[in-house]
């Protein structure tokens, strides 16, 4: 939650997450580089710089991977949440990395005063009608591009002038991005390397992100699946909404309900965080408030509302007992409406 | 996620899957024998030179 612009809202847990990060490109490429000087030293200068270049390269294919593992692995598991609650700053920082491997490429061309040979090549349109010899460079430069958007939207002004669902339908562009890289690696180092490393890599890598989505996405299809009746939903008895936690339902044709208990008040929401989207269903209810499980971002029960001095609402939702069973009312009331209850 | 982000989900990752299997497979079984492609890098990094 946030009352006022600030370029990074930084905590401990963010500092630790950043300091792992930074720590762990630092490794990668000093590890890469050291074993592939003592391996095979460079002989000449753009020998040397190339090293650089797939050290970054691959250090950024590797960030990729982990970032869109990221999302389904916290679907799947709620151990991984810690992952995603830093996630914008993995994926800043893995456009700096690529940003790095592009450096390093425009380097390469100068220690061979060779640059205008980079234009030559991306410009060189019969390529682009061939599979092998595509320019695949162009790839990469796309690649870079989504990043530096996503990057540059990262921050949640951005978040909040755009409206969570077209930033996030925009930060969907990642899987283009990270397609693109993927071919920009088929079509270019693997073409050159007879290592079966690298298609290993590349299938091994693409297939754990595709599957993790595909399987997440699999197992949601069970929650979309809206609830029976007309008019109101039946949720279940009330011993079976988990105390200080929620359960989903779907509207028909309409958005998931998360229905929380706090003791013996009931309420229903929107499952929709108000600042991300996040599963607010699958958070917990703590000091008394509806606690997202993504960024902890906190609402009322009672009303939706957040506890002052921040000011997002949810939509809520109508709830009764009826014959030992709690129901919903599909029916969204305005943001911030009070419509809990209380079961005695 | 909103209803509509996770349809788009569950369109696009089965196409993504088709074709990134489909690209990385095509460039594996095109890409030039070894001594081609030995005598392909010198001209290339000449080319790149001149």
């Amino acid at each position: 939650m946030s009352v006022g612009l600030r370029a990074v809202q930084w905590n401990r847990d963010k500092v630790i997450y950043d300091a792992i990060l930074v720590g762990g490109v630092v490794l990668y490429i000093g590890g890469y580089l050291a074993i592939a000087w003592h391996t095979d030293p460079p002989r000449t200068q753009p020998d040397a710089i190339d090293l650089w270049i797939r050290a970054s390269g691959s250090c950024a294919f590797l960030m990729l991977t982990i970032i869109l593992s990221i999302g389904p692995l916290a679907r799947l598991d709620g151990r991984f949440l810690k992952l995603l609650y830093n996630r914008r700053h993995f994926g800043v920082l893995t456009f700096l990395v690529a940003c790095f491997h592009f450096a390093c490429l425009l380097d390469w061309y100068i220690s061979l005063q060779a640059l205008p040979n980079l234009a030559a090549e991306l410009t060189k349109w019969g390529d682009y009608t061939k599979f092998i010899g595509f320019p695949f460079k162009a790839l990469g430069l796309a690649a870079l591009l989504i990043l530096f958007l996503l990057a540059a939207t990262s921050h949640d002004f951005w978040l909040m002038f755009l409206t969570p669902r077209v930033w996030k339908f925009l930060h969907m562009l990642l899987y283009a991005g990270y397609g693109l890289v993927v071919m920009h690696v088929a079509l270019g180092h693997m073409q050159g390397d007879r290592s079966p490393l690298v298609p290993i890599m590349l299938f091994a890598s693409f297939g754990i992100v595709a599957g993790l989505h595909l399987v997440a996405g699999w197992r949601e299809r069970r929650t979309d699946r809206a609830a029976e009746g007309n008019g109101w939903l039946a949720v279940g008895a009330l011993a079976s909404i988990p105390d200080k936690g929620a359960r989903i339902v779907a509207a028909p044709a309409g958005e998931r309900i998360a229905v929380f208990r706090d003791g013996n008040q009931i309420g229903a929401v929107t499952n929709l965080c108000a600042h991300q989207n996040g599963p607010l269903g699958e958070g917990r209810i703590i000091d008394g408030c509806i606690t997202c499980p993504w960024h902890g971002y906190q609402y009322r029960l009672a009303d939706g509302c957040a506890p002052p001095p921040f000011t997002e609402k949810l939509v809520t939702y109508r709830v009764r007992l009826e014959r030992g069973i709690i129901e919903v009312d599909p029916t969204p009331l305005a943001p911030g409406t009070p419509a809990a209850i209380v079961v005695v | 996620m909103t209803r509509a982000h996770r349809s788009l989900h569950r369109i696009i990752w089965p196409i993504l899957v088709l074709l990134i299997v489909l690209g990385v497979a095509l460039a594996l079984w095109r890409r030039p024998p070894p001594e081609h492609a030995g005598a392909v890098a010198p001209a290339l990094s000449q080319e790149r030179v001149a």
